[in-house]
């Protein structure tokens, strides 16, 4: 298993949080696979495996990042499926989602910026 | 055609929620019943969204089977994870599944061992008319060939979980049958049981020793499954196992 560095995110979570987010402000909350469906969307398009999915969203309620609630028996029973169990990614999710998008940002211009500055520095190079 | 009908997407989702069983086991009903449910759930989407794509049932069946593989480690992982926020089952009742399963292990060898002895003792008994060493059966064959049909009868019941109680109680009757005639057919039957039964014999006072000992070992043995029979008394006991969280309920039935 892959280890977390500190005040990160794991990929996966990130994704979570930003597909998440997406499909909460369409349907209020989302699920998970709608959200499996919308990550291999945007991803390699296989669905993300249920282990993978399921554990992290545990692990993402758990750390307060996500909230979960299971659906109202009686709406899935209208429906004629099983109860879903529904989630919204919460203010703490928003600002994590936030500053990870940051620090990845940051990172991308500091690996970025040395390059430049040795092409900039390049002998005969045009200022 | 409606993928959450075709034997594909059945035969899928039993072995996917039959490993989310497994993976759950020992776990609090209510997180095992979660994770169950949230999958039932899962694999019904899955078959909803395929049908509606146009996926054929073979190909639903292959993805869904590839995602539950590949989730293997994470399953274990989120187990393990599980465990040791303490959301597994009570060490109580741990120890009581444990003591079931010893328990399962002694009275299935012991009856074997009865049926076995039963058998042993039966095939003396013919062999010895065979080959004339007596004229007439020992008046204990009877009892022996009856300790062999319950031995049998006792063993068939106590292989299934919910009859155990009762393959017990059978197997306690053929213990003591078979140590309570053991000596007395041998005696008759067996030359290197003759010998045997004499030199012990020849140790004792008033009670002839081979016969209690072979008396005590019956009715120990016969007590030890009594004691298993009541141990798995209907409603005496309920060990929380696999199906903690409820009864499987296929994903394409409702809930």
């Amino acid at each position: 298993m892959a280890r977390r560095r500190p005040g990160t995110l794991f990929p996966l979570e990130l994704d979570i949080l930003d597909v998440g987010t997406v499909l909460q402000s369409a349907d209020g909350s989302f699920y998970g696979f709608a959200l499996a469906k919308q990550l291999a969307a945007g991803g390699d398009g296989g669905l993300t495996a249920h282990g993978t999915l399921y554990k992290a969203l545990s692990r993402m309620t758990e750390a307060g990042l996500i909230e979960a609630s299971w659906e109202d028996p009686a709406v899935a029973e209208g429906e004629g499926r099983p109860r879903r169990r529904l989630y919204r990614v919460t203010g703490e999710g928003a600002t994590a989602r936030d500053r990870e998008h940051a620090r990845l940002a940051s990172e991308a211009a500091a690996t970025a910026r040395p390059a430049g500055a040795a092409w900039s520095q390049a002998p005969g190079a045009i200022a | 055609m409606n993928a959450l009908r075709t034997p594909q997407y059945r035969s899928a989702s039993r072995r996917v929620l039959g490993w989310c069983g497994w993976y759950t086991r020992d776990l609090v009903p209510e997180v095992a019943g979660e994770r169950r449910d949230e999958i039932a759930s899962d694999l019904h989407e899955h078959a909803v969204w395929a049908d509606a794509e146009g996926i054929p049932p073979t190909r639903l069946r292959r993805d869904i089977l590839l995602r539950a593989v590949r989730g293997i480690p994470h399953d274990l992982s989120w187990r393990s994870g599980q465990l040791r926020a303490g959301r597994g089952l009570d060490p109580m009742s741990l120890g009581t599944r444990r003591t079931g399963n010893v328990l399962t292990a002694l009275v299935l060898s012991g009856g074997v061992m009865v049926a076995a002895a039963a058998v042993f003792l039966l095939v003396r008994v013919v062999r010895a008319l065979w080959i004339g060493d007596v004229v007439e059966a020992p008046i204990g064959a009877v009892g022996v060939a009856l300790a062999a049909l319950l031995a049998v009868v006792g063993l068939l019941l106590a292989l299934r979980q919910r009859s155990r109680w009762l393959g017990s109680a059978v197997l306690a009757p053929a213990a003591a049958l078979v140590g309570l005639l053991a000596g007395d057919i041998l005696y008759r039957v067996s030359a290197t049981g003759v010998l045997l039964i004499s030199r012990l014999s020849s140790h004792g006072g008033g009670l002839e020793p081979w016969w209690v000992l072979s008396l005590s070992i019956g009715v120990g043995a016969a007590l030890g499954f009594i004691g298993a029979a009541v141990w798995w008394w209907p409603g005496a006991r309920r060990v929380v196992g696999r199906d903690a969280g409820g009864p499987a309920r296929m994903p394409g039935e409702s809930a």
